[in-house]
């Protein structure tokens, strides 16, 4: 019986980070994606976003979550304007502390809309944390081959973030 | 490396059938994970264990619909399990939505078997669950099906996977 669950490729930012990371030419050959990140921006606050873009693009992003923010509970609808963001850690939280991501995204080689998971957590030794769940959508019925994840307020991503995405077969 | 995360077996509706049936699970694995995506139907999927339709399962859960955010139970007034099946996930007939499940230590003949629950549903809300399955029998079938009976829609993925501890 075949393993599944295999990396398809894995990146870490190296000194003086990088404006993004980028998952190119994802094979077609497996059922589902799983996107797992270990961020921190240049954003000298406790939050920034990490945009994410599925084959470059910015329009068709739609999201409910419901987050812990800051010692609330709210839940917010999201329409994006450039690509779907995920809470994640900026430079101004304790030292050396990276935020936390997982995306899965299900039959992302099909012809139907893509409707995906995500969660986040942006932990600090201060009064401000985060915590995050997402449902989301992708209303594009284009086969996913790329995944660019960047800064949402154009900060950079910092040196020892890391990005592996595997790929999971059903089959 | 031992071998984990194994497909065990998937089904692909095709618009005619309410339920399917997932029997003789191997019972070598530690946990299993189940996968439904696309469009479930007319209503949320549930799932069935062991063809087991007593009152013992319930389910706790964290909601958010883009509005507010709320919790509740699936339980009796006095707490205890009510429901006849798993019924924590989301489910529309014009949206592809995405459910998954853990099912831990499901081959345990000692234990009640907990279930996490991640629901999505981006035009209406998003769910983390755990569920109860009041039984310390092993799972060794699981039915997935549509609330309201009616058939999945044509092109719902479902798929079960095998993790190994060890």
């Amino acid at each position: 019986m075949a393993t599944t669950f295999t990396k398809i490729a894995s990146i870490t930012v190296g000194l003086g980070g990088t404006s993004s990371i980028d998952f190119t030419s994802i094979p077609q050959t497996y059922t589902d994606l799983v996107l797992k990140t270990s961020v921190r921006t240049g954003r000298g606050t406790v939050n920034d976003a990490l945009a994410v873009k599925l084959n470059s693009s910015t329009t068709g992003y739609s999201s409910r979550e419901v987050t812990y923010d800051n010692g609330n509970v709210p839940s917010y609808t999201d329409l994006f304007g450039a690509g779907y963001n995920l809470n994640t850690q900026g430079n101004g939280t304790t030292s050396n502390t990276f935020s936390n991501q997982e995306i899965y995204i299900p039959n992302y080689t099909g012809s139907a809309h893509k409707s995906f998971s995500s969660e986040s957590v942006v932990e600090n030794n201060g009064s401000d944390a985060r915590v995050e769940i997402m449902a989301s959508l992708w209303s594009n019925t284009s086969p996913i081959t790329s995944i660019i994840l960047s800064s949402y307020t154009g900060n950079g991503l910092l040196q020892h973030s890391t990005a592996t995405l595997y790929g999971i077969s059903n089959s | 490396m031992p071998s984990t995360y194994e497909p065990i077996a998937t089904r692909t509706a095709d618009g005619s059938t309410a339920f399917f049936d997932f029997s003789s699970i191997p019972q070598i694995y530690t946990d299993l994970i189940l996968v439904i995506g696309g469009s479930t139907g007319d209503s949320a999927p549930f799932i069935r264990l062991n063809s087991d339709t007593s009152k013992i399962y319930s389910s706790t859960r964290l909601r958010g619909d883009g509005s507010s955010s709320s919790s509740g139970r699936r339980v009796r007034a006095d707490g205890s399990p009510n429901d006849t099946r798993l019924e924590v996930g989301l489910g529309s007939s014009n949206e592809i939505v995405t459910n998954t499940f853990h099912l831990m230590n499901y081959t345990s003949t000692t234990t009640n078997k907990t279930v996490l629950c991640r629901a999505n549903q981006a035009s209406s809300a998003v769910h983390f669950s755990v569920g109860l399955y009041g039984s310390n029998s092993a799972i060794n079938a699981i039915r997935v099906g549509n609330t309201n009976s009616n058939a999945l829609s044509s092109g719902t993925v479902i798929s079960i996977y095998g993790i190994k501890a060890a």
